[in-house]
């Protein structure tokens, strides 16, 4: 008897503890990209998505992907990778934006950013949290998008050049002689006039 | 004697309160801004801007937190951690009609006006708070690329002198 009215003290009190879990907020971050291709020299832009679920305002947010994205293999066009918020209210959503520059072609492997916060303005104890992440992506070479994108008129001069030949040298010869032709018409018409 | 000095330390204090909080204030803002959108359609899936700005006072303090009103919304701006001063504001479109090609004006709210604007309620009220400064956004526009691609131009070239020759072959054969 006793023991049964323990377990259900106990069980309401795990329960009722549980519930102060709520709230407490937690912020979702997103990682993505919105390429359709990734080409190497083009612009590479990522969009970052931070979400704050729950009901309460988190503060001093810090998002680093510095790691993700190493200076020899990216540059840094605009935005930056280390980037800070003071405060993120609830229910709210944030957007940042990075565009960079890769270097090199071929498959590449990306982690996941990293995010500090803090759950109130007094408390300083950091929560740490990552992001989504878009995993092994492959980057073509500025040849390949030219040769499906690019507007191709270098491509079609030359190729106005190489035929010309074909075109030009029959034309020459037609001209030629409808030009003696004609020459011959109207010399006969001509000397028919002044007969 | 005593009185005196009271009524001095009472307008010593007074004065010294009022340098503080108008010091930390930033007087008249100088904004320095560099943007930027997304130029190549056919690359993206959505459009995303941009704008990055730092901030000169007057009396040469810096903002602590800045917000900006976009569609609306009230967000904070983000800060550059390894270079402080900088500040970003980004957005990103799913249709690149939402960032067309022109000057989208993004209000900033710094603390004051941001707490100010927080109380006020009624939309006149809302209106009514002073903004801490604007910045203005310069879409240059998504391209898609060429209007007309060059294999167009092309056929209508070699059409045309296919079109001379036969005209010319057909007055010799008939």
């Amino acid at each position: 008897m006793f023991f049964e009215r323990a377990l259900i003290f106990l069980t309401i009190l795990s329960v009722a503890f549980g519930q102060t879990d709520d709230e407490e907020s937690f912020l979702f971050v997103t990682k993505q990209t919105i390429n359709r291709f990734l080409v190497q020299n083009k612009e590479f832009t990522i969009k970052y998505g931070l979400y704050n679920s729950g009901p309460t305002t988190v503060y001093n947010v810090h998002l680093d992907d510095a790691h993700s994205f190493p200076i020899d293999q990216y540059e840094l066009l605009v935005g930056t990778l280390s980037a800070k918020w003071e405060r993120l209210n609830a229910g709210a959503n944030l957007t940042h934006i990075v565009v960079l520059k890769p270097k090199q072609s071929g498959i590449s492997n990306s982690t996941c950013a990293i995010v500090t916060y803090q759950k109130s303005e007094k408390n300083t104890d950091v929560q740490k949290t990552y992001s989504s992440e878009f995993g092994d992506v492959y980057i073509m070479t500025s040849r390949e998008y030219d040769r499906r994108f690019s507007s191709h008129i270098i491509d079609w001069v030359l190729f106005t050049a190489m035929a010309s030949p074909c075109i030009v040298f029959p034309f020459f010869l037609w001209f030629k002689s409808k030009s003696k032709y004609e020459a011959l018409v109207t010399k006969e018409k001509s000397s028919k006039k002044a007969q | 004697m005593f009185r005196l000095l009271s009524m001095l330390s009472t307008i010593l204090a007074f004065l010294t309160l009022i340098i503080l909080t108008a010091g930390q204030n930033c007087e008249s803002p100088q904004f320095k801004v560099t943007t930027y959108s997304t130029q190549d359609a056919r690359l993206t899936t959505e459009s995303a801007a941009q704008l990055e700005f730092t901030v000169k006072c007057k009396n040469g303090k810096q903002p602590s937190n800045l917000y900006a009103d976009i569609n609306g919304q009230i967000i904070p701006c983000a800060q550059s951690v390894s270079s402080p001063g900088k500040y970003y504001i980004s957005g990103s479109a799913a249709t690149p009609k939402q960032l067309a090609r022109g000057r989208i004006s993004v209000k900033l709210y710094d603390d004051d006006s941001y707490s100010a604007l927080r109380k006020a309620r009624a939309d006149d009220a809302v209106k009514a708070v002073k903004p801490f400064g604007e910045v203005e956004l310069i879409c240059s526009g998504a391209s898609y690329g060429p209007w007309l691609p060059s294999e167009f131009f092309a056929v209508i070239v070699f059409g045309a002198i296919w079109w001379i020759a036969y005209r010319e072959r057909s007055k010799i054969l008939v």
